[in-house]
């Protein structure tokens, strides 16, 4: 695994990229964030990410979709939802379709940040078989 | 108007069934999903709730304020649609926010797991073992909410009027059988219940009202309405907030008259270690149900250092508008020492209760606990739990013994051991048995006595002295008897009552 992970940050609302960005940096790691999901998804075309962070709900292309891009494009890359409107049973299907993990909002960087470091952990085990 | 509400699981047909009941009534069709959405809108947050109860995260006291301001939601939104119609809701636990509104038509709708699996396989298109596994942890997230929430298991069929299966019928047959059962008549609304609607939106109203604004935002309450009479109960250490309750509730129309107390009954738990798995802790959040008391922890520490810790649980509203729903991060805090000794979990549950009073811990043994109880007399009942754990059995229970008459001289309160609560307040089968025991002793010895008061007179008027030596035991073991019997049978009675 590199020093730095380079994260995606997928939500609609801008001020969820906003406070989360330089939350996250605090780490060392690389974030780039998007609220337009369809340009979040050209750029998974250019460059692999090793987590991918998405609101479930958004207009045009939503989580769910941007899951299954992620797991039929780059399956180890690890996506985490977030649910804000969606209910767990949303966010279960995601989980049925390979997603890491789900947060609820509202939430602190902090919840966030236990979260990516068990990702973190599973990337590393799955790098050493 | 008349309320319908369809138990369903995901992926079964309960969606289907209730949208082509409510046609052929011609009733709203409500689903919980639409509730849930409009309820976030307002700020609850809903996906919180339920993602903690599902991973089984530490519920804060803020939590807690939140899922009874969802509950609150969840009632006045079906209140006031079943006011303006027929409405066919959905979902879970319609019926459960709905107390006491005897008329609402329950119906469980279930379906074959494979036809489950395949639905699953097909919409999601995942493959079969997932698609299994889907199903089995939502349906296991659904009983932890319906526990949680509601404190019944939802596949009880016990809490449906009846329980219908799409394996053997089509969801159009279903629907036409399901609308005959809605023509009975205990499915119709009376005047009574129409006026019972009325009192569950207000009161959920005026929870609501009580958990939105600043002003009172965290104050825990008990409302209750009735012909627009509304009365509210707060615990004591949210006395300061409170006294802002009034003119939050003025602004609610329809409310006739406002009675707000704070609850004066106290319930203080000493342990040394809590567990909130032990049935004695049930029974006690049993009483306190019953008193309308918050019950009060105490932790005791046997050591020498004379302090003490206030760990009272204020809630800490975070407000996540504006801010996309990121909080900010908290400094780090030192996990409290208290953490090991089940104290959160306990407090978890009182929250859940509502019954949530002041934590303490308590260093210095018997002295420090003796002037605290003296201190405070607000306490209503003082229940001592498992304390000088480090003794042997033997020695703890002479040591607990001598703790409880000590505090009992410091106490304007009655204080017990943990293994009396359920004999003494709580009315149990057992105790039925014993007041029909003595109520049929009472009656045949008066029977008795009423019966033959000629010869009990003459035999006490005899004259001979071992005759009178003879009445004087008589009476002597006869009195006591009598009075035992009546007070027992008058003791049960009242507890029964509640005037205890």
């Amino acid at each position: 695994m590199p020093d730095k992970l380079k994260i995606m940050v997928i939500d609609d609302e801008e001020i969820v990229g906003k406070r989360l960005k330089p939350a996250l940096e605090k780490r060392g790691d690389i974030i780039e964030s998007f609220v337009n999901s369809k340009e979040a998804l050209a750029r998974l075309v250019e460059e692999h990410f090793d987590i991918v962070i998405t609101d479930i709900r958004m207009d045009e292309i939503d989580g769910l979709e941007v899951l299954d891009y992620i797991k039929s494009h780059s399956k180890d890359t690890k996506v985490i939802m977030i649910t804000g409107y969606a209910t767990v049973e949303v966010a279960r299907e995601a989980l049925a379709k390979g997603a890491f993990d789900f947060i609820a909002k509202p939430f602190k960087p902090e919840d966030l940040r236990i979260i990516i470091n068990k990702a973190v952990k599973e990337l590393n085990a799955e790098q050493m078989t | 108007m008349q309320i319908i509400c369809i138990s369903r699981f995901s992926y079964g047909y309960g969606k289907e069934l209730a949208e082509k009941l409510a046609d052929k009534l011609g009733y709203q069709s409500l689903a919980r999903e639409e509730l849930v959405d409009k309820a976030t809108e307002h700020g609850i947050p809903v996906g919180k709730l339920e993602t903690a109860i599902v991973k089984r995260q530490l519920f804060t006291e803020e939590l807690g304020i939140e899922t009874d301001r969802f509950k609150a939601f969840m009632t006045a939104s079906l209140c006031e649609q079943a006011l303006k119609g027929g409405i066919v809701y959905h979902g879970r636990g319609g019926h459960l926010v709905l107390p006491g509104l005897i008329h609402v038509l329950r119906i469980r709708a279930i379906a074959n797991l494979e036809d489950r699996i395949k639905m699953v396989m097909q919409r999601m298109n995942i493959a079969r073992k997932q698609a299994k596994q889907y199903i089995e942890q939502v349906d296991e997230d659904r009983r932890k909410y319906s526990r949680f929430f509601y404190n019944v298991d939802c596949d009880d069929p016990s809490h449906y009027d009846i329980v219908i299966n799409a394996a053997h019928l089509a969801v159009d047959n279903s629907a036409s059988a399901l609308m005959h059962l809605a023509q009975l008549p205990e499915f119709q609304l009376t005047p009574a219940l129409n006026q019972k609607i009325h009192d569950l939106l207000l009161e959920s109203k005026c929870r609501l009202a009580i958990y939105q604004d600043e002003r009172t935002r965290g104050v825990k309450v008990t409302v209750s309405a009735e012909k627009e009479n509304v009365s509210i109960t707060y615990i004591p250490r949210h006395g300061k907030k409170a006294e802002a309750i009034p003119s939050v509730i003025e602004r609610i129309d329809g409310v006739k008259s406002l009675i707000c107390t704070v609850a004066t009954t106290n319930i203080l738990y000493i342990q040394e270690q809590f567990n909130p798995e032990l049935p004695s802790f049930q029974h006690l959040v049993e009483i306190a149900a019953k008193w309308n008391a918050s019950v009060g922890l105490i932790r005791l520490v046997q050591d020498d250092i004379e302090k003490e810790t206030n760990e009272v649980i204020s809630p800490e509203f975070n407000t996540a508008k504006d801010v996309g729903g990121i909080l900010d991060d908290e400094p780090a805090v030192e996990r409290k020492e208290e953490s090991g000794y089940g104290m959160p979990e306990t407090i978890n549950k009182l929250i859940q209760a509502g019954r949530a009073g002041a934590c303490q811990t308590i260093h210095g043994g018997m002295k420090s606990l003796a002037n605290k109880i003296k201190q405070e007399q607000n306490y209503s009942l003082v229940v001592v739990g498992d304390v000088f754990t480090s003794y042997n059995n033997l020695i703890r229970k002479r040591l607990k013994r001598d703790m409880i008459s000590t505090l009992s001289d410091q106490a304007s309160a009655p204080v017990i051991s943990t293994d009396e609560i359920e004999e003494q307040y709580l009315f149990r089968p057992k105790q039925w048995i014993m007041t029909v025991v003595y109520a049929l002793l009472s009656s045949l010895m008066l029977f008795l006595v009423f019966t033959n008061q000629h010869e009990i007179l003459e035999f006490l008027s005899q004259s001979e002295d071992w005759n009178r030596v003879l009445a004087i035991i008589a009476v002597t073991i006869f009195a006591p008897l009598a009075a035992y019997l009546i007070g027992e049978f008058s003791h049960n009675i009242m507890k029964f009552l509640k005037l205890e």
